[in-house]
């Protein structure tokens, strides 16, 4: 771990569109936030408080319209490659093997696109691995529909993982789940941060799921 | 986090020690700070106002 900030946000603010700027209607506001290499940290909200749109900035995926962010020392100027994010719906492709669908990011990604051909029995054998840690050894052929709603959801974590990403982006990914599969994929989220270390920001209304953390609300 | 504005209410270090196993989530000292950072939302819930940090 070092001691520099991994995500540093100076003084975001976000508006969705000029008209809402001009109004100075932000759906976050004057948000600083230091994240330290491999932290796990939580941000708490009721619904409606601009969780997501946290996420979307972090992940480049929104530009602030006033203040900066860096992740890993640079100014984020468009989507990042370095994340990984999963949500609350697990939306695997339906058409895809479970195996498949843990691949995609490989295929979509760079540098791991322009090597998938050839490297791709050692892409499997990484997407088998993942989803060995998270007890789906056996699964790669099925398909969704034959899978339950926290195996989905297991699935779609190693889809986010799969190309290692140095920050894992979390929005309510078990609120969907009973109360006993959301304690078990803590257990398995909490075993891949202790193992891997990668930066995890966790968005969640639940107070008990920021159990792992440091947390903000 | 407070809702309309967006904003961060309250930051928190979580001390407990680690590896955190399951039974954590069921020790008075985990429920003090769930309760504690509850206290903080309920507390925007009601007047819509934000409390400092």
């Amino acid at each position: 771990m070092t001691t520099a900030n991994f995500v540093d946000f100076q003084n975001v603010w976000l508006a969705y569109n000029d008209e809402l700027l001009a109004q100075n209607h932000y759906a976050v506001e004057d948000i600083n936030l230091q994240v330290k290499q491999g932290e796990f940290i939580a941000i708490v909200g009721p619904s409606g408080c601009g969780k997501s749109t946290f996420m979307k900035l972090t992940t480049g995926l929104k530009r602030p319209s006033k203040g900066q962010i860096f992740v890993d020392g640079q100014p984020v100027t468009g989507p990042l490659k370095i994340s990984g994010m999963a949500f609350q719906a697990p939306s695997l492709l339906p058409w895809r093997t479970t195996l498949d669908n843990v691949l995609l990011p490989l295929e979509i990604v760079e540098p791991f696109r322009s090597q998938f051909k050839q490297r791709k029995a050692e892409f499997a054998e990484r997407a088998s691995k993942l989803l060995r840690t998270v007890g789906l050894g056996g699964y790669e052929d099925k398909f969704p529909w034959q899978l339950s709603g926290g195996m989905q959801q297991r699935a779609s974590i190693c889809r986010a993982l799969i190309h290692e990403p140095k920050m894992l982006l979390l929005d309510e990914p078990f609120g969907a789940l009973d109360a006993f599969t959301r304690e078990e994929l803590w257990c398995i989220l909490r075993d891949l941060w202790t193992e891997q270390k990668f930066n995890v920001i966790l968005v969640t209304h639940d107070l008990r799921e920021s159990w792992p953390t440091r947390s903000m609300s | 986090m407070s809702k309309s504005p967006g904003r961060f209410v309250v930051k928190k270090e979580i001390d407990l020690p680690r590896p955190r196993d399951l039974e954590v989530t069921y020790t008075p000292e985990f429920t003090h700070i769930v309760h504690e950072l509850r206290g903080h939302i309920g507390a925007m819930r009601k007047t819509g106002a934000v409390t400092n940090p």
